[in-house]
């Protein structure tokens, strides 16, 4: 019974900051059901793929919903995600996976110091007129006016998708902690809009993976559907939470996540576990 | 633009909802009875649904003529697709 409320709370926390930085939630999630709840690894990331559906699904519903999630970007985006999930599961096995959790980790260390050090207002709010078939705009009332953004730099946008998807196929984790960072320093995105997209289209990859899972019969029914209940719960506080966030604290919290991530990575790498 | 929203939201609503019903209902029944399959249910309702809404959205584009959109979401159900057999393979 502890064990069920460990696991609401947790897929609660996960939801909320998942559906606020455009995460799954997975990052928060599999090493507490790992190292606090005994867990394992094959399980926890099945676990880990069904919430990641659960954050995506109920805030994009959202998101899209508002406006602020671009659905024509999305779907461009996830053909790469499926592409590098496809070549990533293929590969897997290749590649010394310590080898991978380090270059996981020096992406992360890049993305934290990209995003601390460009411009304060950078992506908060470029008033450009767009036009173009994928270029967005939204209302924002933590800004009180509505925010227009032109997507630039598409091909880097891709192949952060890819990337994403790839690690994603690798390391059964979901691809936001690469995408969102991409979407706003390349493709020149507000951090909300980056969030809300790469929220919207990390469902689909975890989707592919999911099914393989449910097939295999990797899913622990229990597991998933207490943690689940938990995520939806969360991922609807989250998004009535984000309109009164500012793009800029969204910012830090994030680079607050990859920093650690980054450190976490890094040391596994080192250590050789 | 506006009503593409409204109808991606709302398949997207409905999976979660749906599927949110089931795997509540299945866990409070237990492991006896008709708890399991609606459980099982639930989360293979949540896993269909980000697939749902991508064939929503080309069903919109069709309408809506845009062709290109609407070849960008084919190929994304071919690849998703592709993914699942390749997986069941292994």
């Amino acid at each position: 019974m502890t064990q069920a409320l460990v696991l609401l709370v947790t897929g609660a926390a996960a939801g909320l900051f998942g559906s606020l930085l455009g995460l799954g939630g997975g990052v928060f999630l599999v090493p507490v059901l790992v190292l606090f709840l005994g867990v394992d690894m094959a399980h926890a990331a099945g676990a880990s793929l069904t919430a990641v559906i659960a954050t995506s699904s109920a805030a994009a519903s959202v998101y899209v919903d508002r406006g602020v999630a671009n659905m024509k970007l999305g779907v461009v985006l996830e053909t790469a995600t499926v592409l590098g999930a496809i070549c990533g599961g293929v590969s897997a096995g290749l590649l010394p996976a310590r080898a991978l959790v380090g270059l996981f980790g020096a992406v992360l260390v890049a993305a934290t110091a990209a995003l601390l050090s460009s411009r304060p207002e950078a992506g908060d709010g470029p008033e450009e007129p767009g036009g173009g078939p994928l270029d967005g705009e939204y209302f924002d009332p933590a800004l009180g006016r509505r925010v227009r953004y032109r997507v630039r730099r598409l091909p880097a946008g891709l192949s952060a998708s890819f990337v994403a998807g790839g690690l994603s196929g690798l390391l059964g984790i979901g691809g936001g902690l690469v995408k969102v960072p991409a979407l706003h320093l390349f493709c020149g995105m507000p951090m909300k809009a980056s969030a809300a997209t790469s929220n919207y289209t990390i469902g689909v990859t975890a989707a592919a993976g999911a099914i393989v899972y449910f097939n295999q019969g990797m899913l622990d029914p229990d597991l998933c559907g207490i943690t689940v209940l938990g995520v939806l719960g969360g991922s609807w506080a989250g998004t009535a939470l984000s309109p009164r966030i500012k793009g800029r604290t969204l910012r830090r919290l994030f680079s607050a996540v990859t920093a650690l991530m980054a450190v976490q990575m890094l040391r596994r790498a080192l250590s050789g576990g | 633009m506006a009503e593409l929203r409204t109808v991606v939201s709302r398949s997207l609503r409905g999976g979660v909802i749906l599927s949110g019903m089931l795997i509540a209902a299945g866990l409070s029944l237990g492991p006896t009875g008709a708890g399991p399959v609606l459980l099982r249910a639930g989360l293979l309702a949540l896993i269909l649904t980000p697939v749902l809404r991508i064939a929503v959205l080309a069903a919109a584009f069709a309408r809506g003529r845009q062709w290109n959109f609407f070849w960008v979401c084919a190929g994304l159900l071919a690849l998703l697709g592709l993914s699942a057999a390749v997986g069941l393979a292994r």
